[in-house]
């Protein structure tokens, strides 16, 4: 089966403190899919995710998005939406300046109650970010990157600290987004999450890629891993 | 013991920290220090003038900080080390590590007023030197003991009697050389030692919460990471209450990041705001009032011009570090993925916009007050511009370029040239 690439990493190598991440890097993401992004801690996907977010730069090799240089990509219309590992918040406004803000800035400001209602933050609006609890902290990142205007959300490890509902109430948001003819690229450790909602995976592992494509593939590529879980664990057995 | 050697090892590695990012802003401020005793040595001792003859306006000027420092110090006086809370809480070493605490700060305080003393006497050390030197060194002491109560929330009309008493003594002491009145201090100091060991309780939380804030700003300051350090100070001063909300703007996306950076003005710390009024303030005073003339140095009309000069130059340009730090938070969190729909140069031009206007306004206002001529005035005016313009553009690559700071100070110096 073939897919259209929204997003290509070509042969992408990027050093950190004198230690390779990414070691001639190239995968595709396909547009509108749900793409899980899997690798044991240390695999390199935080830096792949810091480099579509140009927060790195490659010392080499290449990433486009729809066919540009991404670096070329105006700022003002990145169309590129993060839910990072930590947080990010502006720390001076509050939980609905910071809707309002983001609404007003992308267009977006339609969505804002909807969110609120979704995400159940009424209690929480006129509260500071560094107030917050964990999980509404996070809450908080993924309404703002929803109110983002963009065709590929970035998301990692977007489920810390969230309360089972509102996993279902992410997962589903996430199912929406797609609907919507967006791409997803997700990276976490839950693999029962991944299996349950990605269309597409791609795996590293030390920087490298070890395999891409739909669930079969993955799995038919190294033999005698029924699961994602069990060949997730090989390859930290490996990494150890 | 342990304590303290371990407190002196953390201390020396935080000033190797802070001399390894630091040097050249270190070497820059010990030039002006040195700049500024310079001056003092001219003006006064070198002349051999003595400040006795002025005791009772200096014993004034003395208690007017004494006080500003009671009134407005939010922080703790005595500093601990936050991870020593956490590790002595609950057990009897805590005492020792307040004692240490309060023991350090003593030493430095005493060692302010030898220096004040000195000064005052023009370096001469004699009974009368000891003698007041052993008047102000009570007065910062007692005071010390104040601000930790009322840290501690202590009754403030009980810490106001107390503050008022010894200021009493202090002038009695000082200003009009009655002997007994220092006995009287060194009762109320033996009080407030007794109180806060025997008396007060302690409010280890906000003692906590306190020195860990302060600890966090520092670490990052000593680490040169202004965008953390911005956010520290930003999470801590956020979590006051606010009358003026972003939500009550009619935004789109034309005024959304002009009323964001506006909305994070109305936020800036108090303290700070107070400090930059402060500055203005100060030149006005020393310019156009006669509270000073009577006092040699600061009385003399060309010394007095320099002093404005400087204090205003030092106004615009922390201001427009203020609006820098801003600017360069939000740029930060923008590449780590807080993503705006602005080009960085639109998120400069409304941050610096609202700087540039805080500061034409209040330089007009300054001017006006001063009797500047118009002339001069939009020369001032022009050039802040020119500086600040300059000065934010090398902001849209997203750091803060060393050369570019510089010489937009200087630019700033020059225009508070004009005014007075």
């Amino acid at each position: 089966m073939t897919f259209l690439p929204i997003l290509s990493f070509e042969n992408v190598t990027k050093s950190l403190e004198g230690a390779i991440i990414l070691d001639s890097l190239s995968f595709t993401i396909p547009d509108n899919k749900i793409v899980g992004l899997i690798g044991a801690n240390g695999a390199g996907k935080t830096t792949s995710l810091r480099h579509i977010i140009r927060y790195y730069r490659p010392d080499n090799g290449y990433i486009f998005l729809r066919g540009q240089d991404i670096y070329k990509l105006p700022d003002d219309s990145f169309p590129v939406a993060y839910i990072p590992d930590t947080p990010v918040f502006y720390e001076e406004l509050t939980v609905k300046e910071h809707l309002s803000f983001l609404g007003a800035a992308y267009h977006t400001f339609h969505l804002v109650n909807g969110l609120i209602d979704t995400y159940e933050m009424n209690p929480h609006l006129n509260k500071v970010p560094s107030i917050l609890s964990k999980g509404t902290k996070q809450k908080l990142t993924i309404m703002c990157a929803i109110l983002h205007k963009y065709d590929i959300l970035i998301a990692d490890e977007p489920f810390t600290g969230l309360d089972p509902i509102q996993i279902t109430v992410f997962k589903d948001n996430l199912l929406h987004i797609k609907d919507e003819g967006k791409t997803v690229v997700l990276s976490t450790h839950l693999l029962n999450m991944l299996e349950s909602i990605c269309d597409y995976y791609v795996m590293i592992d030390r920087g490298k890629l070890v395999g891409q494509g739909l669930l079969s593939d993955i799995l038919q590529s190294d033999g005698e891993f029924p699961t994602l879980e069990s060949l997730y664990l090989h390859l930290s057995q490996q990494l150890e | 013991m342990i304590f303290v050697k371990y407190s002196c090892i953390e201390a020396l590695r935080e000033l190797k920290i802070l001399f390894k990012n630091h040097f050249w802003a270190l070497l820059g401020v010990s030039i002006f220090i040195i700049y500024i005793l310079r001056n003092i040595y001219l003006g006064l001792i070198a002349q051999g003038i003595s400040l006795l003859p002025y005791r009772v306006p200096v014993g004034i000027f003395i208690l007017f900080i004494q006080l500003f420092l009671f009134l407005f110090r939010k922080k703790s006086i005595f500093f601990i080390v936050p991870a020593a809370i956490v590790w002595f809480s609950n057990t009897s070493g805590i005492k020792s590590v307040l004692a240490t605490a309060v023991f350090m700060k003593s030493i430095s305080t005493i060692f302010i007023g030898a220096i004040i003393s000195l000064f005052i006497h023009n370096f001469e050390i004699t009974n009368t030197f000891l003698f007041n030197f052993l008047s102000i060194s009570l007065l910062f002491l007692i005071v010390n003991f104040l601000a930790w109560f009322k840290f501690n929330h202590q009754n403030k009309i009980f810490l106001s009697i107390l503050f008022g008493t010894a200021s009493l003594l202090f002038l009695l002491s000082f200003a009009f050389g009655y002997y007994l009145s220092i006995i009287g201090s060194l009762f109320l100091l033996g009080f407030s030692i007794y109180g806060s060991l025997r008396i007060f309780k302690i409010d280890w939380t906000s003692l906590y919460d306190d020195v860990f804030y302060s600890y966090r700003v520092d670490n990052a300051a000593r680490q040169q990471n202004i965008a953390e350090m911005h956010q520290i100070i930003a999470e801590h001063s956020s979590r006051q209450k606010h009358f003026l909300r972003l939500s009550q703007f009619p935004l789109n996306h034309n005024n959304a990041l002009f009323f964001k950076a506006f909305i994070e003005t109305t936020r800036i710390d108090k303290q700070l705001i107070l400090i930059l009024i402060g500055f203005l303030v100060f030149s006005v005073v020393i310019n156009r009032t006669s509270i000073f003339s009577s006092l040699p140095f600061f009385g003399e009309p060309k010394i007095a011009r320099i002093v404005g000069i400087l204090s205003t130059s030092a106004f615009l340009a922390n201001l427009k570090q203020l609006y820098s730090k801003q600017i360069l938070s939000i740029l930060e969190k923008h590449k780590s993925g807080l993503f705006i729909p602005y080009s960085f140069m639109a998120i400069v031009i409304n941050y610096s916009s609202i700087g540039t206007i805080i500061s034409i306004v209040c330089t007009t206002i300054l001017g006006i007050l001063l009797n500047t001529k118009i002339l001069p005035l939009t020369y001032t005016l022009l050039l802040i511009m020119i500086s600040n313009l300059a000065f934010f553009y090398s902001l849209s690559k997203g750091r803060l370029n060393f050369f570019v700071n510089l010489i937009s100070n200087v630019i700033l110096f020059i225009a508070a040239t004009f005014i007075f």
